[in-house]
């Protein structure tokens, strides 16, 4: 992509509502703890808090919505052997 | 197409016309380090399922503190933000000034993290109490060691703001400094899930 796109996409985002957003997400997940819910709605909160967090942060300030595909292949490849890695320790950790 | 845009697209930086190495090579260094806390954070996940959590353990974390840490990171994150923005205004004392608020922010998490490290300590909660405690340190310690690097490359980049910098040299390392933070930022967002949060759950 071109550097000027770049630009104009970043200049797009308000980072003060980028920052409220956080903020609030983050109240969602320690909400979930402080009021004590019951784990199969407590994990779910804070889980989903959490990757919006990151996705906002990507996108937002990252500026991965408006990046090169080459970028997000970069960014995809070690994700998937993080999975990957998962899966294959499943057996011996909790199998076992 | 703005005259800093020209500039920027043929400095000895840019590869072809449009692609920045440096850009580039900061991804495949994020890349690496995502395989790095990645990998730690599957075992973590993957030993607390098949132990059915970790019982008193994880319930000794302070995650309050954690929660205080994770707001003073996204608000550094927001000051490097701004201070991209002034970058692209050409505003250099701007830059300084939102820069040097990120650096002492990233400082200020470090201060509570050694609080709270002293705090564990004083309790008798070491390295070597239990399996949680093991990869609380080892996860938590990786974490502030990147964070204080990134501390210290805000503050070298904000010490090389001068009256001989370029405009485009400027917004083009303070991309890649910010690339970083963020990365720093995202990773302890789960952390501060997996490590604080989901041990206290009910």
């Amino acid at each position: 992509m071109s550097i000027s796109m770049e630009q104009t996409d970043s200049a797009a985002t308000d980072p003060l509502k980028t920052w409220g957003l956080l903020v609030a997400l983050l109240l969602f997940g320690v909400l979930a703890v402080a009021l004590g819910l019951p784990r199969g709605l407590a994990l779910p909160v804070i889980f989903a808090a959490a990757i919006a967090e990151a996705c906002i942060i990507g996108r937002s300030y990252m500026r991965l919505r408006s990046e090169d595909v080459l970028i997000y292949l970069l960014v995809l490849f070690p994700a998937v052997l993080v999975v990957a890695l998962a899966f294959v320790l499943v057996p011996d950790i909790v199998e076992h | 197409m703005s005259n800093s845009d020209v500039e920027l697209v043929h400095s000895p930086d840019v590869f072809e016309g449009s692609f920045e190495i440096g850009k580039l090579g900061m991804w495949i260094f994020l890349a690496g380090e995502t395989m790095v806390f990645g990998g730690l954070m599957v075992c973590y996940t993957l030993l607390m399922i098949s132990r059915g959590g970790w019982g008193a353990d994880g319930a000794h974390v302070a995650w309050r503190l954690g929660g205080l840490n994770t707001l003073v990171l996204f608000t550094s994150s927001l000051t490097a933000a701004l201070a991209q923005g002034a970058a692209r205004a050409r505003d250099a004392a701007g830059v300084r000034r939102y820069l040097g608020a990120t650096a002492l922010l990233g400082l200020f998490f470090l201060v509570i993290k050694a609080f709270e490290y002293s705090s564990d300590f004083g309790e008798g909660f070491t390295p070597g109490t239990s399996l949680f405690w093991s990869f609380y340190y080892v996860m938590t310690g990786l974490h502030v060691l990147h964070l204080l690097a990134g501390v210290v490359v805000i503050f070298g980049l904000r010490w090389l703001i001068g009256p001989h910098t370029t405009d485009a040299w400027l917004e083009r390392k303070l991309k890649y400094v910010c690339l970083y933070w963020y990365f720093v930022e995202m990773v302890w967002i789960f952390l501060f899930a997996l490590v604080y949060l989901i041990p206290n759950v009910g």
